[in-house]
């Protein structure tokens, strides 16, 4: 039974091309609205990895809360950021088949993992939505390392930006993260309106290779727990890093 | 650039971008995030991409408007230089 600590984030991942772990069908863990929805994705990779991310998620939240995971209610805000009214906190990423869902008693969170295919157009987003320290510092490196720092740029920014809610919407370059550190909080400016620097926190996360991720949240925590659900068919190995 | 050149124009990018999807049988009515699966960092990959192509600058509030290679068609059509 995973239990959410106060003042803890969890990260928890999981391989959505991995034999399904739990003895419930992922099917049977989703709501008719969810599986209307899987079944408009036109490409069978992509009904399979929408519908374990959120069979996971659903068994998570199920666990967390003692209910019947199809019955948590998960609704949809206004900028069309899945949460439970009354907690706990989320937020999903998938990407190139690994999963990662953020999780916490309290407080806004997002989490974005991103597998880094070549991006044909990676000066024209840089150009338009980093902040100009973010662009000098991605174009410092080797071209041939550029793609990673661009990933781990974008991936620290979207995590950001999905706590937010936002969506692209928001002005990318308003606010600034440090392209190369591996640990700690990688925020170093915020002009968003209606926010601070202090209240934010924007952590990279351990990544299979070829993958960057990265957490964001505004807990004022302790410790960020990252498990793995594989191959323990239940969250088990975990890493604790004090924060 | 008429539409039916737009459209292509769109399609081709997108063809980079999403190499799965099939042009041929693409629906334009489609929401690309919810049929077909491409996430924000492609949507930025697109609009980039046309504005290289089609010298049209999207601006970050619009985006919400852009959902389907139809309503991509509607935006750009009256902004592209003829």
């Amino acid at each position: 039974m995973l239990s959410l600590r106060q003042g803890v984030v969890y990260v928890v991942r999981a391989s959505l091309d991995a034999a399904w772990p739990l003895a419930r069908p992922e099917q049977s863990l989703l709501t008719e609205p969810e599986l209307h929805g899987v079944g408009r994705l036109r490409f069978p990779a992509h009904r399979r990895h929408a519908a374990r991310s959120r069979a996971y998620l659903r068994s998570l939240l199920g666990e967390i809360r003692r209910e019947d995971p199809q019955k948590v209610p998960i609704a949809t805000g206004p900028t069309g950021k899945p949460y439970c009214r009354d907690g706990p906190a989320f937020n999903v990423s998938h990407s190139g088949g690994h999963l990662l869902i953020a999780l916490s008693r309290t407080g806004r969170l997002g989490v974005d993992i991103e597998i880094m295919n070549e991006l044909p157009e990676m000066d024209g987003v840089m150009a338009s939505h980093f902040s100009s320290g973010e662009r000098s510092r991605i174009l410092q490196h080797p071209p041939g390392q550029r793609l990673k720092a661009f990933y781990r740029c974008w991936t620290r920014k979207e995590a950001l930006v999905k706590a937010l809610g936002g969506g692209l919407t928001l002005p990318l370059h308003q606010f600034s993260v440090d392209v190369d550190a591996r640990k700690g909080n990688v925020l170093l400016a915020m002009d968003l309106p209606g926010t601070t620097l202090q209240a934010w926190r924007i952590l990279p996360l351990e990544a299979p290779d070829g993958l960057a991720a990265a957490l964001a949240h505004d807990t004022p925590e302790t410790a960020v727990v990252e498990l793995d659900w594989q191959p323990f068919g239940s969250p088990g190995r975990n890493r604790q890093a004090p924060v | 650039m008429n539409r039916d050149e737009l459209r292509a124009v769109i399609l081709e990018e997108l063809s980079c971008i999403a190499p799965d999807i099939d042009s041929d049988t693409l629906d334009d009515q489609a929401r690309l995030r919810d049929e077909y699966d491409l996430d924000s960092m492609d949507a930025l990959n697109l609009l980039a991409a046309l504005h290289k192509r089609v010298g049209v600058n999207i601006p970050e509030a619009d985006y919400a408007r852009m959902h389907s290679v139809s309503q991509l068609l509607d935006y750009l059509e009256p902004r592209v230089a003829r």
